[in-house]
């Protein structure tokens, strides 16, 4: 049964296929020549483990690269196209593991047939864990699913930095923050004659021992281009762990990159194609 | 090693790991332990990840209080202790953890004097890696909690000393510690 056979051998979303796997892995894929990439498998570890290859031939695996260092616009899912992570290598020596900066684009994908993971093993001694494994796993559902924002939210703000100037300065302070949320009132379509009222809500790591303080002014720049074009904004910056779900519940992830428009201009890409 | 100085810190509280002081410190240099013990005359404190020194250095009728750090720039030790932090560890109590003999091995490693063999690595790897995603999940971590029964009579630091550690299982504990502690502070509506 080919499905318990992977996940006896330890196969689970997030695991990491050893370097000596990958080439005979991306032979047929348009990835082959790349340069050392890292393959993430993206499949839920349930489909991973369905035996049935007619209901569940395929496994979907993501092509990371290696980067120098993370960009913290990209880290916590804060770009749907583009996510930085770090994988944790365990080494043999004393210093007991090293970090792996990767860099993660969201076409970057490929499926391959299961039964050729069969005979594999995960990579032993590379780890995406912890709250990166989360972060992955929730980039890889942004893609197909995301909170929408009334069109005529979006087009103020864009109105308000059109060359996105603003934007850009504010994405220079965003290193800290795992995530932007918004609850906006009201959440519809609005007229001239009406405005937008803003909670915007910023997330640092449960375990982050800055200057929330700090994180606030990040969050404040943001906020001005709002208040630009009219709209009310309050702003708070809490850790992940001082926020009840109730509150939470009320709000949506803020994508400033995603932003819908009605304008006929598309948005310059923010990232370059990698094929 | 380092030296912080400053002249407007309280004075040293004798209490062991904890200290405070009033001001950034001033002046940071680093020494190596035997410059610093040659230097200065010093008491350490006892238990805990971050030694704490204090002396005092006269300069005529002038007292200039002086508190120095010590920081670990061996990454075997930044990781034992993160491990020992994480969950409230003594360290003889990090020493089983860890599975080794004694405190004296864990002060090896941390002094760079010794290093811990490829099973024990591997050990301390999967430790650190619970610890982080107990930090990250923002669970409690004190003495009391570290004892209590919590899953099957056994306490979280019955499951930190098994010969397998079971990842999940530590974590699920964590949740359930933090889920059955009290909760001590509302969390507020930051809009309300």
């Amino acid at each position: 049964m080919i499905g318990e056979k992977l996940e006896k051998a330890g196969w689970r979303q997030g695991s990491l296929v050893r370097t000596h796997d990958i080439g005979v892995l991306l032979k047929q894929s348009s990835f082959h020549n790349d340069e050392n990439p890292i393959v993430i498998v993206a499949s839920h570890s349930c489909d991973i483990a369905h035996n049935s290859l007619e209901n569940d031939p395929y496994i979907e695996l993501s092509i990371a690269r290696k980067i120098s260092s993370s960009n913290g616009n990209y880290t916590f899912n804060k770009n749907v196209r583009v996510l930085h992570t770090t994988v944790l290598v365990r080494t043999e020596t004393p210093e007991i593991y090293v970090e792996l900066f990767v860099e993660l684009k969201a076409y970057d994908k490929i499926s391959i047939d299961k039964s050729l993971l069969v005979d594999l093993t995960p990579d032993p001694g590379r780890f995406l864990i912890n709250k990166e494994l989360d972060c992955y796993v929730s980039w890889l559902s942004y893609r197909y699913v995301r909170p929408a924002l009334p069109t005529a939210f979006n087009d103020k703000i864009a109105s308000a930095d059109p060359k996105g100037k603003r934007k850009k300065k504010a994405k220079l302070l965003n290193q800290h923050l795992s995530g932007i949320y918004v609850e906006i009132s009201p959440d519809a379509e609005i007229l001239d004659d009406q405005i937008y009222r803003v909670n915007l809500l910023g997330l640092v790591p449960a375990d982050f021992n800055g200057s929330i303080k700090s994180i606030e002014s990040v969050l404040e720049e943001y906020a001005e281009i709002m208040r630009d074009v009219d709209m009310n904004v309050s702003v708070a910056v809490k850790r992940e762990s001082e926020v009840s779900l109730a509150t939470i519940k009320r709000f949506k992830r803020f994508y400033y990159d995603d932003l819908s428009l009605k304008g006929n201009t598309p948005l310059p890409p923010d990232t370059q194609t990698g094929i | 090693m380092g030296l912080t100085a400053d002249t407007h810190i309280d004075p040293y509280h004798g209490t062991g790991s904890s200290h405070q002081y009033v001001n950034p410190p001033g002046v940071h240099l680093m020494l190596s332990r035997e410059e610093l013990e040659n230097r200065y005359g010093f008491y350490q404190a006892s238990g805990g990840a971050l030694s704490t020194i204090y002396s005092v250095t006269l300069s005529g009728s002038n007292h200039i209080p002086t508190l120095i750090e010590q920081q670990s720039h061996n990454k075997l030790a930044t990781t034992v202790q993160t491990i020992g932090s994480v969950f409230c560890l003594t360290k003889d109590e990090l020493a089983q953890v860890c599975h080794v003999q004694s405190r004296k091995t864990l002060y090896n490693w941390i002094d760079g004097k010794a290093n811990p063999r490829k099973t024990a690595m591997y050990r301390i790897f999967d430790l650190y890696t619970i610890a982080q995603a107990w930090k990250q999940a923002g669970f409690i971590s004190d003495k009391v909690a570290l004892h209590r029964p919590i899953l099957d009579q056994l306490s979280l630091f019955d499951l930190l000393v098994r010969d397998s550690l079971d990842k999940e299982l530590v974590l699920f504990a964590g949740s359930r510690l933090t889920l059955s502690s009290p909760t001590s502070n509302k969390i507020e509506d930051p809009f309300a």
